[in-house]
């Protein structure tokens, strides 16, 4: 193009209320677009020359006329956007008054909540009632962790690595489960009221793997179950299942 | 039932400003009478009984992760035997349609009633492992063939591979029936359903009746390589399966081929494709054996337990890990070498041979068959190399001939 090469003048203004540092850009007709820094930067172009220090007087030829400047810009400002808005965050209130800020996507992880932002009646906090603080902020982690988890690895990746004894993912989860009972069956109702499908599986096999493997009394005493069987009725029971039992 | 009107959570002052919206359920609906819950009769020494406070809905899920789970059966009926509310929830029909294929693991002389009546609820609720098993156990243990067939059919027809190669061996031995009720096409039919869904033994078969023309139109290249296939996926299943890094999977020690005369088959069908196919024993490759299924073990019991006699004049598979029995005279074909084995299927006669046939196996000369019955052909030249042996009809003349 044989227009003449115009700089495209860098300026660095600070705003007196908020901490965001703008940069204006010129763009070869004359047209200013002032953005944010941090969405400037998503142009590797402009980053250096604003990490050089040189933006005050470097003067960068560049054929950009305000039409491109300003579709190339406003791309570049949607792009920042949708990184800010996967940091969009939300307010769980547990039962006993305590807050928790998270992020939107995490919390998402929850079918219930993820129903209520969709709703729209997420606007202020969502108050959860039926789970106390405790228990919400083990879910948060757990619900955190798996965000992580599925935003790391590949889709393919995660097909390989799926052997239940070589994926990290599992033995955090592991982990996680190794609580006190009370703990545990609280757990289980809270992934039951907020809809969280792995959560409620992981708790329910752990639960079922500590029922395996014994004896009808053990399984009371660990458990804590009243035997409300009649003597004759226990006896029939017995009978009825004698043929399971070696 | 017990639903979650919200008795179970944890109790704390309610602020009635705030409504939570959902979409998804309305408990308002939800008219169920709900058992009240009673603080003094569920503590034990002032500790919780944490059963009590899942509603139904959660204990099925955690009764369905341990009926998915359980190892033998009575991981599954120890929680029957708790409480009158497990014994009830523990029979659910989803939880019974989740069971596990090693619940059923029954042993023979613990056989009931109940038992029957607990395989009979489980393929009620839709579970295709009792289906098969009750249909296996119905069929060769008690007789009944017709509603032991139909209970196969009905796991068959959920893709159940071993249900598939089930009811193939009985179309192609006319079990419970007379020798005319033979269907080789059905049989092949079925058996290539059960070998594309990976079953290794239907793939032998598949592979044999391919090289034979044996109720398919021959192809030899096309059998042979279904052979092959059969031997690479029970080395992967070694592999996939093996549990204990500290044993070997399995011993190689490279020997030549043990019989080193020609194959018959190959001089009748002159060059191309030759005819069977090695199986990796005799590479010197020992594959262990495949664990046998709750319903072959079952039935190699019950027989065990009628002195391995299954009726007047019947005989069982020879390999023992089968357990079928014949359902008339000389229903299954012998070893056209030594005369003294028998078995239901080529794949049965396959892995027989290199776990045990093999090494015992001797030609013997047969003047007389003390069934009365005729020679097939003559011994001696069934090719006893790599794939275990020949086969013989013993009704001579209407069988196809396996080895000429």
């Amino acid at each position: 193009m044989a227009s003449s090469s115009t700089s495209v003048v860098v300026s660095n203004k600070e705003k007196e209320n908020k901490n965001t540092k703008k940069v204006t850009l010129k763009s070869s007709d004359g047209e200013s677009f002032e953005v944010d820094e941090s969405v400037a930067m998503e142009s590797q172009t402009i980053k250096h020359i604003i990490e050089d220090g040189h933006y005050s007087s470097l003067a960068l030829s560049l054929s950009v006329k305000t039409t491109m400047a300003s579709s190339s810009t406003s791309v570049v400002v949607s792009n920042k956007e949708k990184e800010n808005k996967n940091t969009k965050k939300v307010t769980l209130k547990s039962s006993d008054g305590e807050s928790f800020e998270v992020d939107e996507s995490v919390a998402m992880e929850s079918q219930t909540i993820k129903h209520i932002i969709e709703d729209g009646c997420a606007n202020n906090e969502i108050p959860l009632p039926n789970v106390t603080s405790g228990i919400l902020s083990r879910v948060i982690e757990y619900c955190k962790k798996h965000k992580e988890a599925a935003g790391e690895s590949e889709p393919s990746v995660t097909s390989y690595t799926s052997n239940s004894t070589t994926n990290p993912l599992t033995e955090w989860d592991t982990e996680f489960v190794k609580v006190d009972q009370n703990t545990l069956f609280d757990l289980i109702l809270a992934a039951n009221y907020l809809d969280i499908k792995g959560l409620l599986d992981l708790t329910c096999k752990t639960v079922a793997d500590m029922m395996k493997g014994k004896t009808p009394q053990e399984i009371r005493e660990t458990f804590h179950i009243k035997n409300d069987y009649t003597p004759e009725e226990e006896a029939e029971v017995r009978k009825e299942n004698q043929w399971a039992f070696e | 039932m017990r639903t979650r009107r919200g008795l179970c959570y944890p109790r704390v002052v309610e602020d009635k400003n705030m409504r939570v919206v959902k979409r998804r359920r309305d408990f308002a609906a939800e008219q169920v009478s709900y058992r009240k819950r009673s603080r003094n009769s569920s503590d034990i020494a002032g500790k919780r009984d944490l059963f009590d406070s899942l509603p139904d809905d959660l204990v099925i899920s955690i009764l369905c992760k341990l009926s998915s789970s359980a190892t033998c059966p009575s991981d599954f009926a120890n929680v029957l035997l708790t409480c009158r509310r497990l014994n009830g929830l523990g029979l659910n029909s989803l939880v019974l349609s989740k069971t596990s294929q090693k619940t059923f693991a029954i042993r023979a002389k613990n056989w009931s009633e109940f038992a029957h009546r607990f395989l009979k609820l489980c393929a009620d609720a839709g579970n295709v492992e009792a289906c098969y098993t009750l249909g296996m156990i119905r069929f060769y243990c008690l007789h009944n063939r017709g509603s032991g067939a139909s209970l196969m059919a009905k796991a068959a027809i959920s893709s159940h591979a071993q249900a598939l190669y089930s009811l193939a061996v009985i179309q192609f031995n006319g079990s419970g029936g007379t020798k005319n009720d033979k269907d080789l096409r059905a049989g092949v039919a079925l058996c290539a359903r059960a070998a594309f869904l990976g079953h290794i033994d239907a793939l032998r078969e598949l592979g044999h009746c391919l090289q034979d023309g044996y109720g398919v139109r021959q192809n030899i290249t096309e059998g042979r390589r279904f052979l092959v296939q059969a031997n690479a996926r029970e080395l992967a299943a070694v592999f996939s399966t093996s549990a204990n890094p500290t044993r070997p999977l399995f011993t190689w020690n490279p020997l030549p081929l043990p019989h080193p005369h020609p194959h018959p088959r190959t001089m009748n069908s002159g060059g191309g494709g030759g005819g069977g196919c090695p199986l990796l024993s005799d590479f010197g490759c020992n594959v262990p054996a495949p664990e046998a299924h709750p319903a072959n073990r079952f039935m190699s019991e019950w027989f065990e337990a009628r002195a391995g006699i299954p009726g007047p004049g019947l005989r069982l598979c020879s390999h023992v890990g089968c357990g079928r029995p014949e359902t008339r005279r000389h229903e299954f074909r012998r070893c056209s070498v030594c005369g003294t084995v028998n078995y239901c299927s080529r794949a049965c006669q396959a892995l027989d041979w290199k776990m045990k046939h093999k090494a015992e196996c001797t030609p013997t000369e047969r003047w007389v068959d003390e069934d009365g019955d005729g020679e097939g052909n003559g011994n001696g030249n069934g090719d006893n190399g790599g794939d275990g042996g020949g086969e013989d009809g013993v009704n001579g003349n209407d069988d196809v001939m396996l080895d000429s």
